[in-house]
């Protein structure tokens, strides 16, 4: 192949220029099936479609466990005292500030809706234990109170909040 | 046949990789300098389509592989489900199971090429053993391939194929349980044929590269 010392453009550089860029583009195009059928696919997705829950059955003071998306979520039917401790706490004074008001659904604070996988390594905390009144990470000793916040221990984090909503008083949509 | 290659890098790293492994001049010797005949026609092409096919065929087959379940009670479902709910799922079936028939297409050209113009002949006497050898690893990945999906006529190739072994004087019998894993068909025999099937893709790579080195300059 003899080299064209040129200031031009040949012909043979837009060839060679062209022919890369549609052969990029077959690139790109080959590489979205391969990396995109490792996305969940239309089985995993129907399987993690919202559910309902009935909160009549829970009782006051009584943490249920439900799952969703193969991840425990903790509803917690707070008691008076309950609600009120999450209430009084200095909040600037948190590992992880953040207001009760902000964790639960207006009009509805008996109710908290956590993620049960503590935000350390990902054990799940134990109900009703630590100094707290809410949940004790056996893994690692986080201890986290009535509003699922963080108080003491390695977790960096609150209890995460799954999205959901009140479909009636007395039943929620998670997801 | 022998002889110094003439292969010099420019590039500084190259440089120091081919003192240590002299990759690139096998590369060079086999793809750059390799003289053609004359007589060059589009039959010449068909090595390179199969080699393109085999990378094609083991990267769908590896992805296919993240969504299959090798047992006899689920592995049916697991291609639908590859067929309807995985993304791409079904292009990425139908890319390897009809690749597989494009593969053996592109092969038969291949074997006619080396036919008509004596590739056969010496010194090639080798190159032409190792392609034989790559057709029947070819033809057993394709069988286990086909008997994987668990249909009706999964079943029954495994079936008749297993048995053609027990034509063997004295020994079928036994080679033919030895294979089924069982009595007949079953799922010792589709889990062995999962891991076989994943398996002789690699050794076909290896053979070919094999089939392929030149020493030439």
């Amino acid at each position: 192949m003899t080299t064209v010392s040129s200031a031009e453009h040949t012909r043979r550089d837009f060839l060679y220029i062209a022919t890369g860029a549609v052969g990029a583009v077959g690139a790109a195009a080959v590489l979205v099936p391969l990396i995109a059928q490792m996305n969940p696919d239309a089985s995993t997705i129907a399987a993690g479609a919202p559910i309902e829950v009935d909160l009549a059955p829970i009782a006051d003071g009584q943490i249920i466990k439900v799952f969703w998306r193969s991840k425990p979520i903790f509803i917690f039917h707070r008691t008076k005292k309950e609600i009120e401790e999450a209430q009084k706490v200095n909040v600037a004074s948190l590992p992880d500030p953040e207001p009760d008001s902000a964790r639960v659904k207006a009009g509805h604070d008996q109710w908290l809706v956590v993620i049960g996988i503590c935000t350390h390594l990902g054990c799940i905390p134990l109900a009703h234990q630590g100094a707290y009144d809410g949940w004790f990470c056996p893994c690692h000793g986080s201890q986290y109170d009535t509003s699922g916040r963080i108080r003491q221990g390695p977790a960096p984090k609150n209890l995460a909040l799954p999205p959901y909503k009140f479909v009636s008083d007395t039943k929620i949509q998670i997801g | 046949m022998s002889g110094h290659s003439t292969y010099e890098p420019q590039n500084k790293l190259l440089q120091w990789l081919e003192k240590r492994l002299p990759i690139g001049a096998l590369i060079h010797s086999s793809f750059v300098v390799y003289p053609v005949p004359r007589n060059l026609n589009y039959l010449w092409t068909f090595g390179g389509i199969l080699a393109f096919m085999l990378g094609v065929q083991i990267i769908t087959g590896i992805v296919l592989a993240m969504h299959y379940t090798p047992h006899v009670d689920l592995a049916f479902r697991s291609v639908e489900s590859i067929m309807r709910d995985v993304n791409y799922g079904w292009l990425l079936r139908y890319l390897h199971a009809n690749g597989a028939s494009m593969f053996f297409f592109a092969v038969y050209v291949h074997m006619f090429r080396g036919i008509y113009y004596g590739s056969y002949k010496e010194p090639r006497e080798v190159l032409w053993i190792l392609g034989v050898i790559i057709y029947l690893l070819m033809m057993a990945t394709g069988f286990m391939g086909y008997v994987l999906v668990w249909g009706q006529m999964s079943f029954w190739a495994a079936t008749v194929i297993t048995n053609l072994f027990s034509a063997i004087p004295g020994v079928g019998e036994t080679i033919v349980t030895w294979l089924w894993g069982g009595y007949a068909v079953g799922n010792p025999t589709l889990n062995r044929f999962y891991s076989l099937h994943y398996l002789l893709p690699f050794v076909i790579a290896g053979v070919v590269v094999l089939h392929i080195w030149r020493c030439t300059s």
